[in-house]
Parts: C-alpha cells; sequence; structure tokens
C-alpha cells in the first residue's frame, strides 16, 4: 500500500517534471517578457514624439527659412504616431508590421537628426537657450530608445530559441502554436550588441 | 558623502573612472556597468552612475528610470558642463566633488522617498 502511493507520488512529480520541462510555462514566460520589452520600445518612441510640441513652439518664434525643416520633422512625426502604425504586442510576430512600424520611426529619426546637423546652420536658433533643451532631450531620448530596442531584441532571441529548442519546442508548437517573434533592426550602428564588460576584475582592482 | 545619501534618500550614487572604455562608446559602457553592478535598488531603479573617463575625454550620467524625473537630462547634461572647467584646469578631484554635491542636492531637495 504505501509502496502504492510511493509510486503514484513518484508519476505525479514525474509528470510534472515532464511538463515543466516541455515549455507550459517557459513559452508563455518568454513571449509575455518580450512584450513587455516591446511595450518599453513602444513607450520610448512615443516619448521622443511626445517631444516634439516643444519644438513647434521655437518654430513658431524663429525665423522664415528655419520652418522649413522644422516642418519636415513635424509632418514625420505625425506620420509615426498614426494609430494604425502602432504595433501592439500580440503582433510581434507579423514582419510587415514591424516593418512598417520601423520605417515610420525611421523616418522620424532621421527628419530629426537631419535637424540637428542642420542646426549648425541657424545660429538664431542654435542660440537659443530652448532650443539647446530641446537637442539634450533628443539625445537622451535616442539613446533609450537604442536601449530598450537592444533589450527587445535580446528577450526576442530568447523567446525564438526556447520555441525552437528540445524540450521547449514540444509544449510551443502542440500547446501554445507559438510562432516566432520578429525582431527590431536597429539603424544606428552597433545598436544590436550590448558591451559585455569584465566587471568582475574592475571590482578586484577597487578593493 | 555617498553613503549618508543612500542613508537619507534610499538612492545610490556611484562614481566610477576608468583608464579606458575599451572601445565602447560611454552610454553603453555606462549602462552596461549600472547593470552588471545592480547600482539602486532593483524594484525603485533608483541608481546614479558617474562615469569618468579622462583618457578618452568622456564623461556621463547614468540614471536609473526611477530618477528619471529628478535628474532629467536637462538636468544631466548642465552638470557634466560644469564639471568641465576643473578637467580643463586638471582638477580630476575638484571636478568629481562637484558632480557628486550636484548630484545629491538634487536629489535630496527632490525628498526622493526618504528612508524610514
Amino acid at each position: 500500500m504505501t509502496s502504492l502511493a510511493a509510486f503514484r507520488t513518484s508519476i505525479v512529480a514525474a509528470a510534472a517534471l515532464a511538463l515543466s520541462a516541455c515549455g507550459i510555462n517557459s513559452v508563455p514566460a518568454a513571449e509575455e517578457a518580450a512584450k513587455a520589452k516591446w511595450a518599453d520600445v513602444e513607450a520610448a518612441f512615443q516619448e521622443r514624439a511626445n517631444l516634439v510640441p516643444n519644438l513647434e513652439q521655437i518654430v513658431m518664434s524663429s525665423a522664415e527659412q528655419e520652418r522649413e525643416t522644422l516642418q519636415s520633422v513635424i509632418q514625420a512625426r505625425a506620420s509615426a504616431t498614426r494609430p494604425e502604425i502602432q504595433l501592439d504586442g500580440d503582433d510581434l510576430g507579423d514582419a510587415d508590421k514591424m516593418a512598417q512600424y520601423q520605417e515610420a520611426q525611421n523616418t522620424f529619426g532621421g527628419a530629426l537628426s537631419r535637424l540637428m546637423a542642420n542646426v549648425e546652420a541657424y545660429p538664431e536658433l542654435r542660440s537659443q537657450e530652448n532650443f539647446g533643451r530641446f537637442m539634450t532631450q533628443i539625445e537622451g531620448q535616442e539613446n533609450r530608445i537604442r536601449v530598450a530596442i537592444r533589450d527587445y531584441n535580446e528577450a526576442v532571441r530568447q523567446y525564438n530559441t526556447t520555441i525552437r529548442t528540445f524540450p521547449d519546442t514540444i509544449g510551443a508548437n502542440i500547446i501554445h502554436g507559438a510562432e516566432p517573434m520578429v525582431p527590431y533592426e536597429a539603424v544606428t550602428q552597433g545598436a544590436e550588441v550590448a558591451p559585455t564588460l569584465d566587471m568582475r576584475s574592475d571590482s578586484d582592482t577597487a578593493n | 558623502m555617498l553613503e549618508s545619501l543612500e542613508r537619507d534618500t534610499l538612492a545610490q550614487l556611484v562614481v566610477v573612472t576608468t583608464p579606458s572604455l575599451d572601445g565602447f562608446s560611454i552610454a553603453d559602457y555606462s549602462i552596461a556597468l549600472g547593470r552588471g553592478w545592480g547600482i539602486g535598488h532593483r524594484e525603485r531603479n533608483d541608481g546614479l552612475l558617474l562615469v569618468v573617463a579622462p583618457n578618452e575625454r568622456k564623461m556621463r550620467i547614468e540614471v536609473g528610470y526611477g530618477l528619471e524625473g529628478t535628474v532629467d537630462d536637462v538636468f544631466a547634461a548642465d552638470v557634466i558642463e560644469g564639471m568641465k572647467p576643473f578637467f580643463q584646469n586638471a582638477d580630476f578631484d575638484g571636478g568629481v566633488s562637484y558632480g557628486v554635491s550636484r548630484l545629491s542636492d538634487r536629489v535630496r531637495q527632490n525628498g526622493y522617498r526618504k528612508a524610514a
């Protein structure tokens, strides 16, 4: 009797082990992690777009010839924040939608960086204190976007690896019907790879 | 000074000087360092990292998400600008303590989560 109970317990334990090893939990966990990182990417892009109204105020007070460059930024921003461009967590496997999103953000980012480069030609604009503040904020935000994209791509890589490798792939295919997700292809050089620093040797010398 | 800031506000401010950025941009280097060392509380994300790379002539203030409202980009850029004259006069210590005192004053002023 006791041996039968023990046998039963071991069956249950083995079944639990087998289930937990085949992606029942790991697949959704990796999926949610990637979705959360995507939300960070979207939030970072949105924050960049939110900076533009400050820019519009500066334009209004600036000379005529500067308005054209600034106008293209405002247009690209409007295009990048269209609702049909938005990409929510359930569409991360859709390569076309991702490409569309990226294109809109790249156009907007490109217009912004052209403006930054052109600003050298406009001493009047450059000398405005609030424009300097805007430049600093944009620079900081571009950096946050880069970090968010990198984190998202890493989460996607982990998710895609999870659903393709044994034993998680069993659960991924049979139970979750998991599809691979699309990484964000960064245009800025070096944005894909996070640096790995030898932190230990650093802290050793500090001690 | 850094310890008392952490005691009073719970925020962690860490100063790092490095002889080399190993070819990385200072932004990448700083964020890898901040995350690698786990500066700041995991939940509150209230780490502040001041990185100085004298040989590359680069400085950066990396701000944990929880402190971004307090130490925003504009303030951080202003602190960096203020540190530059010290370094130009080869006053390394003066530059670092200027940066540290401005950052810690800012965190204190904003009464960031007073420790019980």
